[in-house]
């Protein structure tokens, strides 16, 4: 029976008490140091007019097109005094300036930094525009004294004059209630920026907005904000929104011109959020963090309605919109339900015989001419109740999938087995007998002409005063498994199916799409006119949208494909899988929304709110390798600044291999931004390049060239005037004329040229791999150093302040047991991570090595080894300090090590002697062992055991390994190294 | 009583100005100066009158070693206490050797620095408690030594000075430069040395020097 809304009050109270908590409607996307972010704290974020993201991070200047993430720091930029940058600003000419921690100001230009260092003592340095679009700096000020917690500071002005920085106290701002690094307060002042002249000053419970004339704004909760936490959403104006997390830990943006919130995330960042985040050209807001790296959200095209506004299910079959605009909604297994402003209410519960009958699911809803209500064919709904109309007894025991009424009046109801037409109480079965496709029926559609289509498993048939015709998929159906029919404006009609794509059926004629075709996928389950010129299909990935002019387009043969668009969960869809097979499997309701039934409940578009980005997206082409070296940055800039008459790269002769990389700057779904490219000159036609940001060219011939590249965003919409870059590739002197007269006259001497020149090239060949093995050793102790001095510095520094705070905290809070044992545990934890620390930065790089010395170096690693193995190890070792680079030094002690740890590993030895003894020209190094000794062959050919590298290491320190081994006769290894003359031992 | 001045040198900010905070809340402890790196720093303490420099071992430029070093060979009438990440015997004793008077690892810093520069100022000497262990080892060793050679406590003021700069990789000529002494001098030294000691070959006597270096 039906539920009257009274009857079951305990049924309808819960589920009021669950539908529609504030529910996002964004899309999150996260960046951290796991998917390439260098990493996850980001103090500031800009977007520079051509269009690329910048990031400040404490490992460098990051530059983000979308995709990938290319790094600015000491590595390689060496001009610059540390890694860790603070603040940005883009000048009035695009310049962008990048501040330090440290307090020096950075300007980029070229791909280089000029460095302006800071006045005496100033760190903490924030940028702004001083008005004139030039670059100004505050600076923290400390307090002289310290009169308490609290205290009032202020930020100290420079602003960048005839090419220095300069005092300004015009420009001086006070902040109030500024805390100290190492104490707390419930206030504590988070960071302050001036925009525009306005000083926008953040705490951890409000914003105050200064404006140049000293007019206070607050924004907090008592003015409107949803929660804490501050954070300002700045465009390219100055802050538009900002964002606050609720006591229930979820993210809100609101609007500051309206105040208007919404949800933006049920769950907060991780890490704290910084200051200011961004919201980009096209409306991505860029959230920032310390210690959860980079979010970006964008408020989702499909809005989910069940599971998301707390039903407790999912699975909806059926969705219909009646002439009084309510909607219905057929569930599997949970009944019928109406459905108003996201609240679900209960009408018939899934044990009616209606729903029983068809396995609990409602598989087909129907509102008739005169208004009544048809639940899976064979119910009608009348005072509240689900009645069985008599007239369908003794049918097929199921129920119906679709019902339609033809000019005549006639009810036609599509069941599992044939056709019931029903008319004045009588009803005749329809079968392939009489003319029908197929009896399985699913759908049934009004012809506009009094007559019906009628679509099943088999084919499609139309219906008409009595008349039948049938068409299957000899005759053009698209496939078998007819799931949706619709009718356009144009009298054509489209056929969808499970599994075989749309079909259209216009004038006699079917034309069928696939995803061969550009379709996004077969399933077409439901097709939607949105009346804005698009379809919007349904299937077991999502839904798809695809101009119907372009389906017209391709059945007239215009054009070869079309284009979809596609929408799943990333898009908001409470589940990707929609529901097909029942009727209707999908609805446009009169306000223009469209609702799709899904296995996580609606999905509703409003396609007018949907838009395609026809924004074409910025192209540049951002580097260039030849033969994997990067092009000389001078010729770089000459050639991609230059404009018109820039300088060509040139690639000499006997480079083969051109690598050129390009972005494009869109950030919606920057990932599926797609390329083409061309080498003018060479390619007669674009290269599809798909989504890759790599063009490779092997052995270009002789000549001018210009790359070009160009772009679509990821709605398609191209940028085809893109970038381009010229290249001259230079003959080879065996193409010049000189060289071919030179043939000619001397054969013989050709061929004597060639040979020598053959083994002079495999001599450079030999010599460049050597040369590669040993720049990738010193690549990797660079980098092993940078990361050592990175954990130390950044991480251990953190670690450290974390444990002095558990420390003071646990001396302020020494009468209460419970607050000091929480105190001591932090303190544990923290020490131990902070071993942790110290044990990777020294397996990283010996500090003893640094601070020490090398011959302390090794005593302590020799002893550190002692301590792991049952071999006894001796050092009989001489001063070695001050003999070696420190290059050189650490080379030499990974010789040792890498001796030692073949000792330790393979010999098997009951003792072994490092001795390092000191010549008047020479220092030798002897690691000998009374182990198994090597085989025969390794000795000699340096293979394995660690050799390869140790000889690769002797070879950097212009020594030579020598190996003595014999099986069973223990093993040593010697590298004797000539000391440079001004360094050999004075008799 | 006076105020108590003292240098920091360290090249993080942050904790550069916790520590500043709390050594001045501290009453009669002064921060006279401040360094972030070692060149800065040195070029500081020579034109200094601070009590006390504190340094962070891992300075860049010239590290804490060699400040410590320098301060020693020019007479710098501060005392330094070192601060330093490490909990590593190796460093302590180098600082020892050194003549560093506070050893604070930075775990604690805040906690301890107070204690340690009044402790500093007052003459005595102080470690972080944390590392007592390796001051154990080290007397421990001293005792030891004086076992099996009873004959280092026969040396003279001047032959000690001379095997400790031995130990620390000094040829001759350094030493002699360091203690304006002749070269031949020193080689007598070392001769004698090797004789008092009972040792016999080439590099004996630098064998044991370094073997017993801490110990010294």
């Amino acid at each position: 029976m039906l539920l009257a809304p009274m009857a079951r009050p305990a049924a309808l109270l819960a589920l009021a008490l669950l539908a529609f908590p504030a529910h996002a409607q964004y899309r999150l996307d996260h960046w951290t140091a796991d998917n390439g972010l260098p990493q996850n704290s980001v103090r500031e974020i800009l977007q520079t007019r051509d269009g690329y993201l910048w990031i400040t991070t404490f490992d460098g200047l990051v530059r983000f097109d979308g995709v990938r993430f290319t790094v600015f720091n000491r590595g390689n930029s060496p001009e610059l005094p540390s890694s860790r940058f603070v603040s940005l600003f883009e000048d009035g000419d695009g310049g962008l300036w990048a501040a330090l921690e440290t307090g020096e100001v950075g300007l980029r230009q070229r791909g280089r930094f000029t460095v302006y260092r800071p006045p005496q003592g100033r760190i903490n340095p924030f940028l702004f525009d001083d008005g004139h679009s030039r670059p100004a700096v505050h600076y923290w000020r400390a307090p002289a004294s310290v009169p308490g917690l609290v205290a009032r500071s202020s930020l100290e002005a420079y602003r960048l004059l005839d090419g220095r920085f300069r005092r300004d106290p015009d420009l001086d701002v006070t902040i109030p209630a500024l805390a100290l690094p190492f104490d707390s307060s419930p206030d504590i002042q988070h960071g302050s920026k001036v925009i525009d002249g306005e000083q926008w000053t953040v705490f951890a419970s409000r914003v105050e907005r200064r404006s140049r004339k000293g007019a206070i704004r607050v924004y907090s909760k008592d003015t409107g904000l949803p929660g804490d936490r501050p954070t300002l959403v700045c465009g390219k104006g100055g802050p538009v929104q900002l964002t606050s997390v609720d006591a229930a830990g979820r993210l809100w943006l609101t609007e500051l011109a309206t105040m208007k919130s919404e949800l933006l995330s049920r769950q907060p960042p991780d890490g704290m959020l910084a200051v200011g985040s961004l919201v980009d050209g096209e409306g991505n807001i860029w959230v920032n963090t310390v210690g959860d790296g980079l979010y970006r959200a964008r408020r989702n095209a499909v809005a989910a309605f069940g599971r998301a506004t707390g039903l407790p299910f999912g699975e909806m079959y059926t969705v219909l919109e009646r002439k009084d605009g309510s909607l219905w909604i057929g569930t599997s297994g949970n009944g019928l339900y109406r459905m108003k402003d996201g609240v679900f209410t209960l009408q018939a519960g899934a044990g009616d015989e209606a729903f029983v009958v068809a396995g609990g699911r409602a598989n087909n809803l129907h509102e008739d001419r005169a208004g009544d209500l048809w639940v899976n064919g064979y119910w009608r709904v009348s005072d509240g109740r689900l009645v069985r109309d008599p007239a369908t007894v003794g049918y097929h025991p199921g129920g119906g999938f679709a019902m339609a009424e033809d000019g005549a009046g006639a009810r036609f109801t599509g069941t599992a087995d044939g056709v019931l037409r029903t008319q004045d109480g009588v009803t005749t079965h329809l079968t392939t007998r009489d003319g029908l496709a197929a009896n399985e029926t699913k759908v049934i559609i009004e012809d506009g002409r009094g007559g019906l289509w009628i679509g099943a498993t088999g084919g499609i048939t139309h219906y008409r005063e009595g008349r039948l015709t049938a068409w299957t998929v000899k005759d053009g159906v698209p496939g078998d498994t007819v799931r949706a029919l619709h009718l356009d404006g144009d009298g054509a009609l489209w056929i969808g199916t499970y599994d075989s794509g749309l079909g259209r059926f216009k004038d006699g004629r079917f034309t069928r799409y696939t995803t061969h075709d550009g379709l996004f996928d077969n399933g077409v389950f439901q097709i939607l006119d949105d009346g804005l010129g698009w379809f919007w299909m349904s299937c077991n990935r999502g839904i798809h949208r695809v101009r119907k002019k372009e389906l017209d387009d391709f059945a007239a043969g215009r054009i070869r494909s079309v284009t979809s668009y596609a929408y799943n969960k990333s898009d908001g869809m409470p589940s990707a899988e929609c529901n097909g097979g029942r009727w209707p499997a999908g609805v446009k309701t009169r306000d223009g929304k469209l609702w799709f039934p899904t296995m996580g409940g609606l999905a509703m578009v409003d396609p007018r709110t949907v838009r395609t980005n026809r924004e074409p997206p910025p192209v540049v082409i951002e580097a260039m390798r030849v033969d994997r070296q990067s092009v000389d940055a001078e010729a770089w800039e000459n050639a991609v600044h230059g404009g018109s008459g820039a300088a060509p790269i040139r690639v000499d002769p006997g480079q083969d291999n051109l690598e050129i990389e390009y972005t494009a700057l869109s950030f919606i779904n920057s990932e599926n931004q797609r390329f083409r490219y061309k080498l003018e000159g060479a390619d007669r036609d674009w290269v599809d390049a798909g989504t890759r940001r790599t063009a490779y060219y092997s052995r270009v011939p002789p000549g001018s060239y210009r790359f070009r590249v160009i772009a679509a965003n990821a709605d398609g919409v191209w940028n085809s005037t893109g970038a381009s870059l010229p290249i001259t590739v230079i003959p080879h002197f065996t193409r010049t004329w000189w060289f071919q007269a030179l043939a000619v006259l001397s054969f013989a001497g050709v061929i004597a040229g060639a040979w020598a020149y053959r083994v002079s090239q495999l001599r450079r060949v030999q010599a460049a791999q050597q040369e590669f093995a040993r720049e990738l050793i010193r690549s990797q102790e660079h980098e092993r150093k940078r990361i050592a001095a990175e954990l130390h510095d950044s991480l251990g520094q953190n670690l450290l302040i974390v444990k002095n705070r558990a420390q003071i905290g646990q001396i302020a809070v020494q009468d209460d047991p419970a607050l000091v044992e929480q105190f001591q545990s932090i303190a544990s934890s923290v020490a131990d991570s902070l071993d942790e620390v110290r044990n990777i930065s020294q397996n990283l790089r010996p500090y003893h090595l640094d601070r020490l010395g090398l011959t302390k170096a090794l005593e302590v690693m020799i002893e550190n080894v002692a301590k792991t193995t049952s071999t006894r190890l001796r050092a009989e070792l001489v001063p070695l300090d001050d003999l070696f680079s420190k290059e050189d030094a650490i080379t030499l002690y990974r010789v040792v090590q890498e001796g030692l740890n073949n000792v330790v590993k393979h010999s098997g030895a009951s003792e072994a002697v490092v001795s390092v003894e000191r010549a008047t020209d020479s220092v030798t190094v002897t690691i000998r062992d009374d182990g198994r000794g090597l085989p025969p062959d390794a000795a000699s050919r340096h293979h394995g055991f660690g050799l390869a590298g140790m000889a690769e290491r002797a070879r950097m320190l212009g020594a030579v390994l020598s190996v003595d081994s014999a099986e069973g006769r223990g093993t040593r290894v010697a590298v004797r190294i000539r000391l440079p003359i001004a360094r050999q031992e004075s008799a | 009583m006076t105020d108590i001045r003292i240098l920091i040198a360290d090249d993080h900010p942050i904790f550069r100005h916790g520590l500043r905070q709390i050594i001045e809340r501290a009453p009669q402890l002064v921060v006279v100066d401040e360094a972030e790196d070692g060149e800065t720093a040195w070029q500081k303490l020579r034109k200094s009158d601070a009590d006390i420099a504190l340094l962070d071992v891992e300075l860049p430029g010239k590290d804490g070693f060699e400040l410590a070093g320098a301060i020693r060979e020019q007479r710098l009438k501060m005392a330094v206490i070192f601060l330093t990440m490490h909990k590593d015997e190796h460093f302590l004793n180098r600082a020892l050797d050194l003549d560093v008077k506070g050893y604070v690892v930075k775990d604690s810093a805040l906690v301890e620095i107070v204690q340690c520069i009044r402790a500093v100022a007052a003459g005595q000497e102080y470690v972080s408690p944390q590392l007592t262990g390796f001051l154990l080892n080290r007397s421990r060793r001293a005792t030891q030594l004086a076992a099996a050679k009873p004959q280092v406590a026969a040396l003279t003021d001047v032959e000690r000075r001379v095997l400790k700069l031995v130990a620390e990789y000094k040829s001759s000529k350094e030493i002699a430069a360091e203690l304006c002494l002749s070269v031949r001098t020193i080689e007598h030294h070392r001769a004698r040395i090797g004789q008092r000691l009972e040792l016999e070959g080439h590099h004996a006597v630098l064998k044991f020097a370094l073997e017993h270096r801490s110990e010294l």
